[in-house]
């Protein structure tokens, strides 16, 4: 089976991109150099093989993803010389984005957090239009818990987030005297941080967290 | 993880994240065997022999997490193959090679380790965790 190209719609050269299961497809096929199985995208995406035979029949009569024979198989694979393809590569990337923002964000913090960590569904990248972004960070000794540059920049955290996202943060703020305790306790954000958490700034946050008795 | 296929696994983000949190471990040990390489070469063979696992473990992660499988062959140069098919991976894959180079030697004895290729060896792993990091978060 092999789809006639179409070719974009100019006049709405959003429309590439414009299902839902459409960017789940192209946000694995831009991960890749290779071309790759719908069966392997169908498992990749968490999506009916049938849905995204669908979703690749229409991306392909775009252009935007080539199909190739490879025996009895089809192999697709992202066309990174099509014109949509930056956008497309740049909107299948924003979760990367967010956390490029958000460490450069919180390493121009003065003071600056012994550490911070995102956590839960952004960092597992399984959350939806109305998951919370949870950060984790770690408060210095040297700061005290009033200091109002610190207080500050925690204040403002949750806005640039909602400004950059539509997404609410959800910040879990721990003074460095409060990280023996999570150790020795573990409660269960520990084993949510140690499983899930994506380390902006600091130590890694299994480092952190691992039990030094 | 699930079933095998031939010389690769199927793997999910789940494995991706523990391979990396692996890889992490390996390289943080293989760090401070490194450390100690002054007092007793011999653990310059032992750190390059960790970092050689990081490697391999943080290939697995960004093999995971972006192709769904990560390679089960003996021949480890063949996760080379599979990490330059993950977008962007040739320079990580490189640098992989260039560390399973030396797998071998320093895994079995073979010579002893210098200092220089133990620092070559430290910075090409953690060049394949940043690269593995990275993917991570696509």
């Amino acid at each position: 089976m092999t789809a006639t190209v179409v070719g974009m719609d100019v006049s709405r050269p959003y429309s590439v991109i414009s299902h839902p299961l459409d960017g789940a497809v192209l946000h694995v096929l831009t991960g890749t150099a290779q071309g790759m199985s719908g069966r392997r995208i169908a498992e990749l995406t968490g999506s009916t093989q049938e849905g995204v035979r669908k979703a690749l029949l229409r991306l392909a009569n775009t252009g935007i993803v080539d199909q190739q024979e490879a025996g009895r198989a089809i192999l697709y694979k992202f066309n990174r010389r099509h014109l949509a393809a930056p956008a497309v590569e740049q909107l299948t990337d924003l979760r990367r984005a967010l956390l490029t923002r958000l460490t450069e964000t919180l390493g121009s913090w003065s003071p600056p957090p012994l550490h911070a960590s995102v956590f839960g569904s952004a960092a597992r990248g399984d959350g939806t239009s109305d998951s919370d972004v949870d950060l984790f960070i770690v408060r210095p000794a040297s700061v005290a818990d009033d200091d109002q540059a610190w207080r500050e920049q925690i204040e403002r955290l949750p806005e640039d987030v909602r400004d950059w996202t539509g997404n609410s943060a959800n910040i879990v703020e721990v003074p460095e005297a409060a990280l023996a305790d999570l150790r020795r306790r573990r409660p269960a954000i520990v084993d949510n941080l140690e499983t899930d958490a994506l380390t902006l700034i600091g130590p890694e946050v299994t480092a952190l967290l691992e039990n030094q008795d | 993880m699930a079933r095998s296929r031939g010389h690769s696994q199927r793997c999910s983000p789940d494995d991706a994240r523990n391979r990396y949190r692996h890889a992490v471990k390996f390289l943080e040990v293989a760090e401070i065997a490194a450390g100690e390489h002054e007092q007793d070469p011999e653990y310059a063979t032992v750190a390059v022999s960790l970092a050689v696992l990081a490697g391999i473990a943080a290939a697995d992660a960004a093999c995971c997490k972006a192709l769904g499988e990560r390679s089960r062959s003996q021949d480890h140069h063949d996760a080379e193959v599979l990490l330059k098919r993950v977008s962007g991976g040739g320079d990580a894959a490189k640098q992989l090679h260039q560390l399973l180079s030396l797998k071998d030697e320093a895994h079995y004895g073979f010579f002893d380790v210098s200092a220089a290729e133990l620092r070559k060896a430290l910075r090409r792993s953690r060049a394949v965790l940043a690269f593995a990091k990275d993917a991570l978060r696509r």
